[in-house]
């Protein structure tokens, strides 16, 4: 078991024992490989089942929200980021919220380990400092952590939690690296029709699962637009404008809230890179408003107040 | 079977390419990490090198989103209806696997029950199109279709079974439009009957093949499934149980596990109009949407997850089984297992709920029970 896993073991049992939370919720292994799965403990027996991988790539801020009584959350920098938001939003009250904070190094994209191997069936993957190593039936080979870190973990900002009750290790160097305003040249170098051209391959393999929505901790309508019926917002097809509007307007409810948790992607069964999107948005308030989503209880949202000096060149 | 032919591998695109004369053929294709069945594309040539594809094959007999019918009022008159056209193209699907040709030949129960309620478009497609499915040599961790009636090498609802012996490929034709479709290709490629001393050898490297990826399946942690306790219980029973709230908890309520099945089928009708005009559309839905089950009262009999959960597994596992002759609505394809979110896994679900069903005090008089 790595140290992580010791750490929130240790630190799930105290508060439940303690009867400082009624539940904890992070992460338990998964029934097959290269998962973990969103766990609730309750006991503490049951935190002995809780657990930390580079797979552990929902948003427990979610999950958090609908838990009755004190939760305790495992929180990476940007789950972290979701809880404060969820906290402005009055959906979780900050004195039921415990927050065990996660210093991460990325997680870890299932798909490119796939890649990586050229398809052929993992039955485990190690994670050893840097060194990723995926084995199978016939094979076993190591990667580079930052080879097969999930997109969003490239170009992280946060890693280290920005609302923190428990410390489960010391701070990490706090970006991933990358640019995060890079996935935003992809648009701004095209002329229209590009772009236009882009959008459309970009969600051209949307089923309409909602599991982006349903993965995210920002959606907060009790109903959302894709499910009203009285009137119909939005058609119910297969049909391009069905599909685009879907994700244009998704995209948009996120705007200025976004902490680029990658949730969406990585729930998403055909892969589709809904960033795409959120990060043109997230990187328009960092410009134009010098705003981050969420990295205080102090800081109001960019969508939620208004100055004289605002930009308005998005409008010209 | 003794009609069955060896090609060699090599040959293989070639029996494809010759199966390509007046049919649209797909065959599995991997790209962005996604496997889907595609047009057969000589150029490309064809792997056998693939799982099984992210999504089920049942697009392809039960598209996603599909015109039923175009309507116009014809001035202060009722709105005239014309049934959209069915399409004529014949197709084969290559290399889909036998837990998804077990999954048609389900749904075939589903959309065709009696003459008054057969689905015109399902089968319509169902009969233009030819199933060549390839057994599994080595099913996936999350692949259950053993405990599900079916195996990794098995018949069921396919045309012509393929079984990759490595250098040579063995076809045995299943139904009489297998057996001709065999005898199509045997005309153009060489081949050789499975018979005699070489067809035996073939028929038993087959055979091993199907054995071992058995064994493979015997030896996964959640092997010996059961639904026999399920069966026991009245449907009233296994609603009560105390397990569903646990199993939900962590839900999204989303609809991957749904989407991805082969064997949901859950749709939802609506008509879009523009003007005078508008077009019946029947589109997949899914049981995890609350949407599903709202009433236009206001009422939602399933208002919560835990009834959504509880209704996907209790259709698959209960209400299928009582409206097929016991046969579970689910063939083990391992998708949702896959692709679930939060690792919702079925196999644990239905192991949990087959303990509860063997813990649960015995039904009492077998009452009517209504279906789902």
């Amino acid at each position: 078991m790595n140290a992580y896993a010791r750490r929130i073991r240790e630190i799930a049992r105290r508060l439940l024992s303690e009867k400082a939370v009624d539940a904890v919720a992070g992460y338990r292994a998964g029934t097959v490989p290269m998962r973990a799965r969103p766990f609730v403990a309750r006991t503490p027996a049951e935190a002995g089942e809780l657990t930390w991988t580079g797979f552990c790539v929902g948003n427990l801020a979610k999950l958090a929200i609908g838990l009755p009584g004190r939760v305790a959350v495992c929180a990476q920098g940007c789950i972290s980021r979701n809880l404060v938001g969820i906290v402005r939003e009055n959906r979780l009250a900050r004195e039921n919220l415990t927050v065990i904070g996660v210093p991460c190094l990325g997680m870890l994209d299932a798909r490119k380990i796939l890649a990586k191997v050229g398809g052929r069936m993992v039955t485990g993957v190690r994670e050893e400092g840097d060194a990723v190593t995926a084995t199978g039936a016939d094979f076993e080979e190591t990667f580079a952590r930052g080879d097969v870190k999930r997109d969003t973990c490239l170009t992280c900002r946060h890693r280290n939690p920005v609302l923190v009750d428990e410390v489960v290790a010391d701070p990490v160097p706090e970006t991933g690296g990358g640019d995060g305003d890079r996935i935003i040249e992809l648009w701004e170098r095209k002329k229209p029709d590009a772009r236009f051209e882009l959008f459309t391959r970009t969600f051209r393999d949307c089923i309409r699962c909602y599991a982006c929505r349903d993965v995210c901790p920002l959606c907060h309508c009790a109903t959302c637009f894709v499910d009203r019926s009285r009137p119909q917002w939005l058609g119910k097809t297969q049909d391009e404008p069905d599909v685009l509007t879907y994700h244009l307007l998704r995209a948009f409810h996120c705007a200025g809230r976004c902490t680029d948790c990658g949730a969406c992607e990585s729930a998403c069964p055909l892969g589709i890179p809904m960033r795409r999107l959120t990060a043109k948005l997230e990187s328009d308030a960092r410009r134009l408003f010098g705003h981050e989503a969420s990295l205080s209880l102090d800081a109001k949202p960019a969508l939620a107040v208004f100055s004289p000096d605002d930009p308005d060149e998005v409008f010209s | 079977m003794y009609d069955a032919m060896i090609f060699s591998r090599l040959d293989l695109p070639r029996v494809i390419a010759a199966w390509s004369a007046g049919r649209a053929v797909y065959v599995p294709t991997t790209a962005g990490g996604n496997t889907t069945l595609a047009p057969f594309d000589p150029e490309r040539g064809l792997s056998l090198d693939y799982g099984n594809t992210t999504l089920s094959p049942k697009a392809f007999l039960f598209p996603q989103t599909e015109c039923l019918l175009r309507f116009a009022t014809c001035g202060q008159d009722a709105a005239l209806a014309v049934a959209e056209p069915q399409g004529t193209q014949k197709r084969l699907l290559f290399g889909i696997r036998p837990c998804d040709a077990a999954a048609f030949a389900l749904l075939d129960a589903v959309f065709c029950q009696d003459a008054h309620s057969t689905d015109p478009s399902w089968v319509s497609r169902r009969e233009r199109t030819i199933l060549v499915g390839l057994g599994c040599n080595t099913p996936d961790a999350a692949c259950f279709c053993t405990a599900m009636g079916s195996g990794p090498h098995h018949p069921r609802g396919l045309d012509i079974l393929a079984a990759d012996l490595g250098d040579e490929v063995l076809l045995t034709p299943v139904t009489d439009r297998g057996r001709a479709l065999l005898a199509e290709a045997a005309s153009i490629v060489p081949g050789i009957p499975a018979r005699g001393e070489r067809g035996g050898t073939a028929l038993g490297r087959a055979a091993t093949l199907r054995i071992n990826a058995e064994a493979v399946m015997a030896r996964s942690p959640f092997a010996g499934l059961t639904l026999e306790a399920v069966a026991r219980r009245s449907q009233r029973t296994v609603h009560a149980l105390g397990i569903w709230p646990a199993i939900a908890e962590t839900c999204l309520n989303c609809g991957v596990c749904t989407f991805a099945c082969p064997t949901c089928h859950c749709f939802d009708i609506q008509d879009e109009t523009k003007g005078a005009s508008g077009r019946r559309v029947r589109n997949w839905d899914t049981c995890m949407s609350w949407l599903f089950t709202a009433h236009a009262s206001g009422h939602n009999p399933r208002p919560t997850k835990v009834e959504r959960v509880r209704q996907r597994f209790m259709h698959k596992f209960k209400y299928m089984p009582m409206n097929l002759g016991g046969r579970p609505g689910c063939v083990g394809c391992g998708r949702c297992v896959r692709q679930c979110p939060v690792n919702i896994d079925i196999r644990e679900v239905l192991r949990t709920l087959d303990m509860a069903c063997r813990a649960a005090p015995p039904s009492g008089a077998p009452r009517a029970e209504a279906d789902s």
